[in-house]
């Protein structure tokens, strides 16, 4: 039977786990893990880590915490549909997963994040740092043997980091044709210089050091004018830009 | 659970994000080496101890072996570890 990420109850993981909870017990003076860790929250279907330390007091199906002191299961682990999801991309199709296997991925995944965190975490302590950073992270994954995940990692957060950039950057006054003609159809995409055709809800998308949204986990979205990832397009699909003049910059 | 205290820290915006990445290539890795382990018994369902073997094997996996060998693992360690 599939463990649901619901369930309150601790049954046999908790009597085959090792005494102390990897993740949660500020009991090992040695691994101090950040708290973030502590709120991974399962509601989350892209299984991000939760920053928010209060995340988890009040989760939206409704489970309450037994006891101050009992670790709630889904507090420990990723979720395991995402965990799933992720073997199955690499296994073959007519491959099938034990409960077994699936759960015990599921907890290697969480000791090795405590492991990489402990070891990042040690070096800010070292350097006397309060933040662990990206870069923390890396090297501590390197440091530990998974020199092999650095590079993709790397690359990938470094495109993450472009794309927030060209977020934050992307001003109403650097889009020469916000607010001209909102109320004209869709046109070609571009921005050739010529009358726009930036509609509402027609995001800013073809700027050339855009990546794909989806390869980042979120972002524009064509035709949802309304996203707040796009903020800063937003600007060209709201209705309001009382003092804006297209033409400015061409005067 | 929010410890308090001076080893408390904080962690930047973008590390999680490094970290989703990083359990992706994570999960991913362990189940192509846990697969490889069923495919030379012939099988074709992945279970534990096709896991438990892939760590066993791996040296960079050295950190979870006291965790796949807490459980109740039947396998005995010293046929089933390679030479370290």
């Amino acid at each position: 039977m599939e463990r649901g990420a619901e369930f309150p109850h601790f049954g046999s993981r908790h009597a085959k786990s090792s005494p102390a909870p990897r993740l949660v017990l500020p009991v090992n003076p040695n691994s101090n893990i950040p708290d973030f860790i502590t709120n991974i929250d399962t509601n989350n279907a892209n299984a991000n880590l939760n920053v928010d330390a209060n995340a988890n007091a009040n989760t939206s199906n409704g489970n309450q915490r037994a006891h101050p002191c009992i670790i709630r299961e889904q507090d420990q682990y990723m979720p395991i549909a995402n965990v799933i999801r992720i073997m199955r991309r690499i296994l073959p199709s007519h491959a099938k997963i034990s409960d077994d296997a699936k759960e015990t991925i599921q907890e290697c995944v969480s000791e090795y994040i405590s492991f990489i965190t402990g070891e990042a975490n040690e070096r800010c302590q070292r350097e006397q740092r309060k933040t662990v950073t990206a870069e923390d992270v890396l090297w501590a994954m390197g440091k530990l043997g998974f020199d092999d995940y650095v590079e993709p990692l790397t690359v990938y957060l470094n495109r993450y980091r472009e794309a927030e950039n060209e977020r934050n950057n992307l001003r109403v006054d650097q889009l020469p044709y916000v607010g001209f003609k909102r109320s004209m159809d869709y046109g070609p995409v571009g921005g050739p210089p010529g009358p726009p055709p930036y509609g509402p809800g027609f995001p800013m998308a073809h700027h050339p050091a855009m990546f794909d949204a989806s390869a980042m986990g979120g972002g524009y979205h064509n035709g949802s004018g309304a996203g707040g990832s796009s903020s800063s397009s937003a600007g060209a699909q709201n209705s309001g830009l009382p003092s804006f003049d297209p033409y400015a910059q061409f005067k | 659970m929010k410890k308090s205290g001076d080893n408390v820290n904080v962690i930047s915006g973008e590390a999680p994000i490094v970290f989703v990445n990083a359990c992706e290539l994570f999960i991913e890795d362990l189940t192509r080496r846990s697969w490889m382990v069923t495919m030379k018994g012939k099988r074709r369902t992945l279970h534990k101890d096709d896991v438990v073997s892939a760590v066993m094997a791996t040296d960079i996996f050295d950190f979870l072996v006291s965790l796949v060998s807490d459980s109740t693992n039947h396998l005995d360690l010293t046929t089933v570890k390679r030479g370290t």
